[in-house]
């Protein structure tokens, strides 16, 4: 006799409804509280593939050990290095940002990047050289996320670019991603006038080492605190990081003062850091990325580790499913322009930047931080709406990232993709929009709707290696 | 092309407002762009980039820009531009917090509160969601039908594992703490708790403790394939530890078809470790049946047991030769026990819920001698209304049967209470008359015998239905083996 | 609109349909008497309000105001399964039962748990006036030492004494006779109350009976004849299940209970609590503690 067994019958129940509507009444009538579940069939019919990974004996242990590990993330940053020596690039090796692309299918920012990096490392003298270089297919490619790292927008690496590292103290493992350029016609959105590999030099030589000397002043700086604050301040550290640039900046200039830099390049690196107020999202993308990273390759967890853009197609990975991404083609965001720039102008959806989301940041705490609606027309409410209707896809809330408005509830995080399928829900993303066209930069801002076909096929895929009840 | 440019000193609105300005503008008729930015010399190189001419602003200052097609298009815009500066500092149209969006899943919901979920989705749904009650730590009620054996075991084990009761699939009937959930009759609290296999044969009991004034603790439904051999029973058993230890409950009743004999033994075996008394109501050709279940739950409770009330005059038999007895049912048990009944008088009856494989019926339920079918059977309902919710089809089959010759007792059931049709007389009893009058015009002779399960508490009024329905001619009873054995009666040919 | 009806109500709501006059109105809550006696019988409450234990509770809630429209005398119909308001037909959809099932009490438990929400009371409410303090204290008194015409005389003193609807002097003698008559049947055979005060006991609920309609409120004598049968409120009921350990009781917290009945009213809720926990001590006490026995093994010999 179990204590839930007397308690049922101790009184008048309580009473969750799903299905016909007859009996959500007849219980009203009873004047019974019921919570009716406003149900619907999960999409494309999967119920059986969503049986099986529910049925899966592994599954319910596996999520919960995702969600314990990737709240347990303590991401600090520890220092710049090359990503030749963080993530063991060669001359002629890339990363990129989102799932495996090739030259051929890659979208004109994606190329444009690949162009400035050629440039920067001096593989070629002319955009025209470069670009035969990229068509003649000996550049070797890979995802940013298969060597622990994150790339904003096209998220191009090249061996000599300076990385944050990121470490996350309670597993160890460490995340990378380069330096925020600015924004403007800058290398991840696809330009490589001589302005921008002047600037990605002048990174190389001056920014990269001035951060590593700031932080190695102060040993580390610790990001959860920073992010966790940076919440409260109205940022959803995907598309506003005002508040935790502006916190960066505080943590950063006493060291830098103490560094010994020299002061003509003292100035430009502050008046860099501080004109940015993107200048932290390529922090808070490798401490996304650093908490994900252990919740992988648990046998039978349906928890998202990854969503990221190539600009030609959406990916995810998913813990129990390894390394194996499934794609969709990239759709273009809803979102405000610049200038005269418009849909047409617009690139499909790019960048790894989706890591926040992933993490429970980013459009999953919007309400935190209602002016990013705006961003398509929305108003506070949608704000609110976005963050509580991701707790219906997630596995658990994290507990040091809060939304004050929700009475300090904490983010919803642990993407699970048998939610996403059952309730037809896709997770909400905020995001830049890159101009179509190599060299243009941004364009605008706003909401992606991520493409269900991934998550759909991430939820046969488990089901194909679902162990039986 | 006009081109319009003014700065606006000191103005201030942030980029994402600006942003939303410039498209309102920009979609003006007539315009061809439009810029409405602070200063900044991002926003003033992108002025440039428009062709427009150079200003002289600083990042405090707004730039307003537009080029179109005429002065009046300009105008239009400039207008537009008011409009949208106005709108975008909140105002009359912002729509609040409002609630947070609705559960979709048991599990969200069970994050909200609840003791037990009811679950009616379609069978192949079900599982996910009976699965989320229980890890929620929810009891969970199944109403849904069609759901595969195998994740039936899996849920029952898995509630077991989890110290919590999950009914059905295929529970149509529970009651707890008074709460009817699903289809159930409005009852008296009192000293028994019935754990039944069997949802209609649960609400006919309910009905006739409560008429001899015998309360209900508890009814816990545990759907029909439970004492088969697969399920071994796992929710009974969850049922009955529940119901022992509930200190209302002094006698246990169990509703059952005959089960699995290995089944049964243990079951019995269970029982008999029980501090509180089981009574067995096994609904099989040697039991009794459910009116015999109900006075032996009588007698073992020390209450008087009542004749069970009827209405209207019982048919006597006419003489006219032999003829056909046709029940047309909603409620599965009892339909079975009115089979029980009738094949014992009468021989074989043919039935879509006949264990004899050769009187079965399929697909067209038609046959030429008695007839007793199943209307809510779960083949015969896939992708319909239950007959008790819905009698369209039972008034459709009620007039063709008086519609042959042949036909001599039509014996009907009504089942009342929560989920149940609202007034289920208003339309069988025009029915009825209908038939009646038919068979008078033809000078031939139909009975109509009715099995009324229903209490005096349940919403649609019992003696308000009886009444209808004697006015329309028909013998109304309230225990079901009564209505049967009326009709095999009115069936007999005098010697 | 539907409710749920307690039990003891249904000779009353399932015969056919008579006018009863209204005895009083509040937002919550409507009573309503008996045409001849003058009881109190019925009282309709709303989603939100008190379930006595003469309760139709509807589903409606207060704010929506179900009893717009009633008076003072005015006459409403009940029976047939319902009762017809000005605003419309209330109709009865569920029974439950008033009186709590405790199931088989633990001595030892029950006394500890006196303890614990007589603490309770004690931190979270106001003290009892002095003199209602010490006529109770009398009223327990007499029962424990079996004093049957002492007991008679406290409980006179006690009746309608205070004010309001339901006196604070009510409130205490219906907790303890609900108290003694339901936890008192749940102890084990042998256990409980010793012989000279449960005819105290009964001494006092005669008493109660016959003096009720003259010495308190109708509202208030309605609820002490339930008492007697031991039927008392929802949140009463919930107390006395925390008291008697019933299963399922720790359902919430076990405070939430306590809390839950402390919302009751103005001093009512603390009121019937200070009884409660008067006659489940005097259960308890009544209870024949015998010395451990001294099991002997014969394993050694």
């Amino acid at each position: 006799m179990t204590d839930a067994l007397a308690e049922l019958l101790a009184g008048p129940p309580r009473v969750v409804t799903a299905g016909v509507e007859l009996f959500e009444t007849t219980l009203r009538d009873q004047a019974v509280d019921i919570v009716p579940v406003d149900w619907r069939p999960p999409v494309d019919g999967l119920s059986s593939e969503l049986a099986a990974i529910v049925a899966d004996p592994r599954t319910d242990a596996a999520n919960r050990t995702a969600l314990e590990r990737i709240t347990a993330a303590e991401p600090r940053w520890v220092g710049i290095t090359t990503a030749r020596d963080a993530v063991g690039l060669d001359t002629g090796q890339f990363l990129h940002a989102g799932p495996p692309i090739t030259w051929e299918r890659a979208s004109g920012p994606m190329r444009g990047a690949l162009i400035a990096a050629m440039l920067y490392e001096g593989m070629a003298d002319t955009p025209e050289a470069a670009e035969r270089i990229g068509a003649s297919g000996s550049l070797e490619l890979a995802p940013c996320h298969s060597r622990g790292a994150v790339g904003p927008m096209a998220g191009v690496v090249s061996p000599s670019m300076p990385m944050f590292a990121v470490e996350n103290a309670a597993f160890g493992n460490t995340a990378y991603c380069t330096l925020n350029e600015g924004l403007g016609k800058v290398l991840r959105y696809g330009a490589y006038a001589p302005e921008v590999i002047e600037r990605l030099n002048w990174m190389q030589a001056v920014l990269g080492p001035a951060m590593d000397a700031a932080v190695q002043q102060v040993g580390s700086l610790d990001l959860r605190a920073l992010i966790i604050q940076a919440i409260q301040m109205g940022d959803e550290l995907h598309n506003r990081n005002r508040a935790a640039s502006a916190l960066f900046v505080r943590e950063v200039v006493p060291p830098l003062l103490e560094a010994g830099i020299d002061p003509s390049d003292l100035a430009d690196v502050v008046r860099f850091i501080n004109g940015n107020e993107h200048f932290f999202l390529n922090l808070g993308m490798p401490s996304a990325k650093a908490a994900l990273d252990p919740a992988r390759d648990i046998p039978g967890s349906s928890v998202v580790v990854a969503m990221a853009r190539n600009g030609t197609d959406f990916g995810i990975q998913v813990s129990g499913t390894g390394d194996r991404w499934f794609t969709a083609p990239a759709t273009v965001p809803d979102g405000l322009y610049l200038g005269d720039y418009g849909a047409d102008d617009a690139n499909p959806d790019i960048g790894d930047s989706t890591i926040m989301e992933t993490g429970g940041i980013g459009g999953f705490v919007m309400a935190a931080a209602p002016a990013i609606v705006r961003f398509v027309g929305g108003q506070a409410a949608d704000a609110l709406d976005a963050t509580r209707s991701m707790y219906s896809i997630t596995i658990g809330e994290h507990p040091h990232f809060q939304v004050p408005i929700l009475e300090f509830r904490g983010s919803p995080v642990g993407i699970d993709v048998t939610r996403v399928a059952r309730t037809d829900t896709v997770p909400a993303v905020n995001t830049g929009i890159a101009g179509k066209v190599a060299g243009t930069g941004q364009v605008g801002a706003g909401l992606v709707t991520p493409p269900m076909q991934v998550f759909t096929d991430a939820v046969r895929a488990l089901a194909e290696s679902a162990h039986p009840a | 092309m006009v081109d319009h440019l003014d700065v606006r000193r000191g103005a201030y609105a942030d980029s994402v407002s600006l942003m939303q300005v410039s498209r309102r503008v920009g979609d003006v008729d007539g315009v061809t762009n439009a810029l409405i930015a602070m200063a900044t010399e991002l926003n003033l190189d992108l002025l440039a980039g428009m062709g427009f001419d150079q200003v002289d602003a600083g990042p405090g200052d707004m730039v307003v820009a537009v080029r179109a097609g005429d002065d009046d298009a300009v105008t239009a815009a400039l207008a537009e531009l008011e409009a949208a500066l106005a709108a975008s500092s909140g105002g009359a149209a912002s729509a609040g917090f409002g609630d947070a969006p609705p559960p979709r899943t048991v599990r969200d919901a069970a994050a909200i509160g609840g003791d037990l979920a009811l679950i009616s989705t379609p069978g192949e749904h079900a599982y996910l969601e009976a699965v989320d009650a229980l890890r929620a730590g929810l009891h969970v009620m199944l109403f849904s039908d069609n759901v595969p054996l195998d994740q039936e075991i899996a849920l029952k084990a898995e509630a077991a594992d989890r110290g919590l009761l999950a009914m059905g699939p295929d529970a149509g009937t529970a009651i707890i703490s008074g709460v009817g959930l699903g289809f159930a009759n409005v009852v008296a609290p009192g000293p028994v708790g019935i754990v039944a296999a069997s949802g209609t044969g649960a609400q006919h009991l309910t009905c006739l403790l409560d008429d001899a004034g015998v309360g209900i603790s508890h009814v816990l439904g545990v759907g029909g394939r439970d004492l088969k051999a697969e399920v071994g029973g796992a929710g009974t058993r969850q049922a009955l530890v529940a119901l022992d230890a509930d200190p209302t409950t002094e006698l246990i009743v169990l509703l059952s078809k005959p089960p699995a004999e290995a089944v049964a033994a243990a079951i019995r075996e269970f029982t008999g470790e029980l501090s509180t008394p089981v009574v067995f109501g096994l609904l099989g050709p040697t039991e009794d049946d459910l009116s015999g279940v109900a006075t032996t739950v009588i007698e073992r409770i020390g209450g008087p047991v009542p004749t069970w009330p009827t209405w209207g005059e019982p048919p006597v038999p006419d003489g006219a030769g032999p003829g056909r007895l046709v029940g047309l049912f909603s409620g599965g048990t009892l339909c079975s026990e009115a089979l029980l009944v009738a094949e014992a008088a009468l021989g074989p009856v043919a039935s879509n819920i006949s264990a004899d494989p050769e009187r079965r019926l399929t697909d067209e339920l038609t046959a030429d001698g008695h007839v007793l079918l199943d209307l809510g059977e779960d083949e015969h309902t896939r992708g319909r209304p239950h007959p008790m919710i819905d009698q369209r089809l039972r008034l459709e089959r009620i007039a063709a049967e008086a519609a042959d010759p042949d036909t001599r007792v039509l014996l009907l059931d009504v089942v009342l209470g929560h989920g149940a049709h609202a007034d289920p007389a208003a339309e069988l009893a025009p029915a009825i008359r209908a038939a009646r009058e038919r068979a008078r015009a033809e000078e031939r002779m139909l009975h109509v015998i009715v099995s009324l399960c229903g209490t005096g508490s349940d919403p649609q009024g019992r003696d308000r239905q009886a009444a209808a329905l004697v006015d329309a001619g028909a013998y109304v009873t309230v225990s079901n083996a009564d209505a049967a054995r009326a009709a095999v009666t009115a069936m007999e040919v005098p010697a | 609109m539907t409710a749920a009806a307690a039990a003891p109500l249904r000779p009353l709501i399932t015969t056919p349909s008579r006018a009863l006059p209204v005895a009083a109105v509040f937002p919550a809550a409507v009573y309503v008497a008996d045409p001849t006696t003058g009881r109190v019988v019925l009282t309709l409450v709303t989603r939100d309000g008190v379930p006595h234990p003469n309760a139709v509770r509807l589903q409606t809630a207060t704010g929506d105001r179900p009893f717009a429209g009633i008076r003072d005398r005015d006459r409403i119909r009940c029976g047939d399964n319902r009762v017809d308001l000005p605003t419309g037909s209330v109709i009865v959809t569920r029974w439950w039962s008033p009186r709590p099932a405790l199931g088989r009490l633990v001595p030892a438990r029950l006394i500890a748990a006196v303890d614990r929400v007589q603490a309770e009371v004690a931190t979270r409410t106001a003290p009892l006036a002095s003199d209602l303090r010490e006529r109770f204290a009398d009223l327990t008194l007499a029962v424990a030492t079996g004093c049957e015409q002492q007991a008679v005389a406290a409980v006179d003193r006690l009746l309608g004494l205070g004010a309001g609807l339901t006196p604070t002097g009510d409130d205490l003698v219906a907790g303890l006779l609900a108290a003694t008559t339901t936890l008192g049947s749940a102890m084990p055979p042998g256990a409980g109350l010793a012989v000279p005060s449960r005819e105290a006991l009964a001494a006092v609920a005669d008493r109660v009976g016959a003096r009720a309609d003259v010495a308190t409120t109708p509202i208030s004598a309605a609820l002490l004849r339930h008492a007697v049968q031991g039927e008392v409120c929802g949140p009463a009921a919930q107390v006395l299940r925390v008291l008697a350990g019933s299963p399922g009781s720790a359902r919430r917290h076990p405070d939430d209970a306590l809390t839950g009945l402390l919302r009751v009213g103005g001093t009512s809720g603390r009121d019937l609590a200070l009884g409660l926990c008067a006659g489940a001590g005097l259960v308890a006490a009544g209870s024949p503690r015998t010395a451990p026995r001294l099991h002997v093994s014969s394993r050694s010999s």
